[in-house]
């Protein structure tokens, strides 16, 4: 294990209109990036809830990416400007309780930018790779 | 909003509050009454919900101790229109609340008349029936020094931890219908009555109340003192947690002790879900799912999730915490919850400008947006 680089683990929560749909799109396209996200697909990313973002943290994944809609284009109308406010909070209650919320990242891709789903990723694999392993994953008591 | 001073005419203040909800009782304003009632153990006082005037005897608006918080009493009785308006005496922390069951639609605000009282501190249920067992008058004692001032708790008690940092001793009626107001205030001699215009018309057109539009100069300036000493208080309690909790190892020690009864998620006035997602299908594990967990990081806690049940928990309603501390009070193992809500809390309002309880109009804060805001907070700028 030491000998190996670390590869940060990643939870993608992906709205299905726009971000799952590019993250698709980078596939089909041949777009090259890191391995270590697990893709869970939501119909909106205003469906989200905390408590799904949380588990992920606590059990040990290194970064949760939420990816929704720009705005102005969510297909049910506001669903990604209210997950902004949720995910705002969630990283307010993180910050003054002294945990990482650079492990929390929410971003706007459409289903035609496979590019930039790409590039997001390489670029939250780069900031996990300099943060280091999540340091809740060797936290038993929980 | 109207004002009257009420020169005592009968023997005591409860007396005269007495007459006047039975009057109230007897309108048609409403047709019940919820208000602090002495229990028959006589060391504690309990909300009743009263129908025949004759049970308003042992009532006690300003009884000093909070067993329950009454918006959760009040989200029962009117989560449905009950189909009568029901009045109910309540302090400050529990008409906010109510402001925020509102905004849920966990009560019917129309179907209520809310008196707040003001409120001089309360003790834990346990502290005040032993200062009722050792023959005090805890309502009395309190009521005699909030003419002058602050009050202090009895020599042998303290105030429960909220109340030290409340900042709402007294509420004005923007959001309730009417006030009792009482610091600053003769208790020996008058009683103190505001009420929202609508409210005092009716009040007067029954001859319940008459309003004489005599103010209380004294109460405003008392009120604001003791905000201004509590917020110091608050400051200082928030800064020592701050100093304390700020790692995953302060939360660890500082929920070293949890139960995990969930009490506080039970007796906090905005936990509103009628099925707690943490008491739901989605929590109920499997055998092999646990044993995966384990073996992943070497071992679990168990239950296991403890601190993700309180992160959630504050994700979800610390916008709206109020700052009650029923979840201090129903803490088996003194966990500080209020002081970790009212930490959370105090940064995340300030982010969404967001003050729980201060009015009906303003949305609550996860159901709505403005179309470019937080882009910082939600680690999006540059992006």
């Amino acid at each position: 294990m030491s000998d190996s680089k670390f590869e940060p683990r990643i939870v993608g929560f992906l709205c299905h209109w726009c971000t799952y749909t590019g993250a698709d799109l980078a596939g089909t396209t041949r777009q090259q990036y890191p391995a270590g996200i697990r893709i869970i697909h939501l119909m909106c990313s205003g469906a989200i809830d905390v408590v799904y973002v949380l588990k992920s943290l606590l059990d040990g994944a290194d970064g949760v990416l939420i990816g929704g809609c720009h705005p102005g284009d969510c297909h049910y109308q506001t669903g990604n400007l209210k997950a902004r406010r949720r995910i705002a909070l969630l990283r307010s209650v993180m910050e003054t309780l002294g945990l990482d919320q650079e492990r929390v990242w929410l971003r706007w891709i459409s289903a035609s930018e496979g590019r930039l789903f790409a590039q997001t990723v390489r670029e939250y694999d780069g900031a996990l790779q300099s943060r280091g392993q999540n340091p809740l994953a060797d936290e038993w008591d929980l | 909003m109207k004002t009257t001073v009420v020169d005592l005419s009968a023997d005591n203040f409860n007396s005269e509050v007495e007459a006047f909800l039975t009057r109230l009782l007897a309108s048609d304003l409403v047709g019940s009454l919820l208000v602090p009632k002495r229990t028959t153990g006589g060391d504690n006082y309990v909300h009743a919900l009263i129908k025949n005037p004759a049970l308003l005897a042992d009532t006690d608006i300003g009884a000093p101790v909070m067993p329950v918080q009454a918006a959760r009493i009040i989200s029962n009785l009117t989560f449905r229109d009950p189909g009568e308006k029901i009045g109910v005496v309540v302090r400050p922390c529990e008409a906010r609340a109510l402001v925020e069951l509102a905004k849920f639609k966990q009560i019917t605000r129309e179907s209520l008349v809310i008196i707040a009282v003001d409120c001089l501190g309360t003790y834990e249920p346990k502290v005040f029936s032993g200062l009722v067992k050792a023959g005090r008058n805890p309502a009395l004692d309190l009521r005699k020094q909030a003419q002058a001032g602050a009050c202090r708790a009895d020599a042998e008690a303290s105030f429960r931890a909220a109340c030290e940092i409340c900042e709402y001793p007294a509420l004005d009626t923007s959001v309730v219908d009417i006030v009792v107001g009482i610091w600053g205030v003769d208790t020996e001699k008058q009683l103190y009555i505001e009420a929202s215009d609508v409210m005092a018309e009716a009040l007067s057109s029954r001859s319940v109340l008459t309003f004489n539009e005599q103010k209380n100069p004294r109460r405003q300036e008392l009120v604001a003192t003791i905000k201004g000493e509590r917020i110091k208080a608050r400051d200082q309690v928030l800064g020592d947690f701050r100093s304390r909790v700020n790692s995953i190892k302060g939360i660890q020690e500082l929920l070293s002790t949890c139960l995990r009864c969930h009490n506080c998620m039970i007796n906090c006035p905005i936990c509103y879900c009628r099925e707690c997602v943490f008491r739901s299908p989605t929590f109920e594990h499997t055998p092999d799912q646990y044993l995966g967990w384990a073996k992943d990081k070497g071992a679990i806690r168990m239950p296991a999730n403890t601190v993700m049940f309180h992160l959630t928990r504050l994700n979800h309603m610390v916008i709206s915490c109020i700052g009650c501390g029923m979840c201090d009070t129903a803490c088996p193992s003194d966990i500080p919850v209020m002081s970790l809500f009212r930490t959370v809390g105090d940064k995340a309002q300030k982010m969404m400008a967001y003050e729980p309880g201060r009015s009906y109009d303003e949305p609550a804060p996860a159901t709505t947006f403005r179309d470019s805001e937080l882009v910082t907070e939600a680690g999006m700028s540059g992006h």
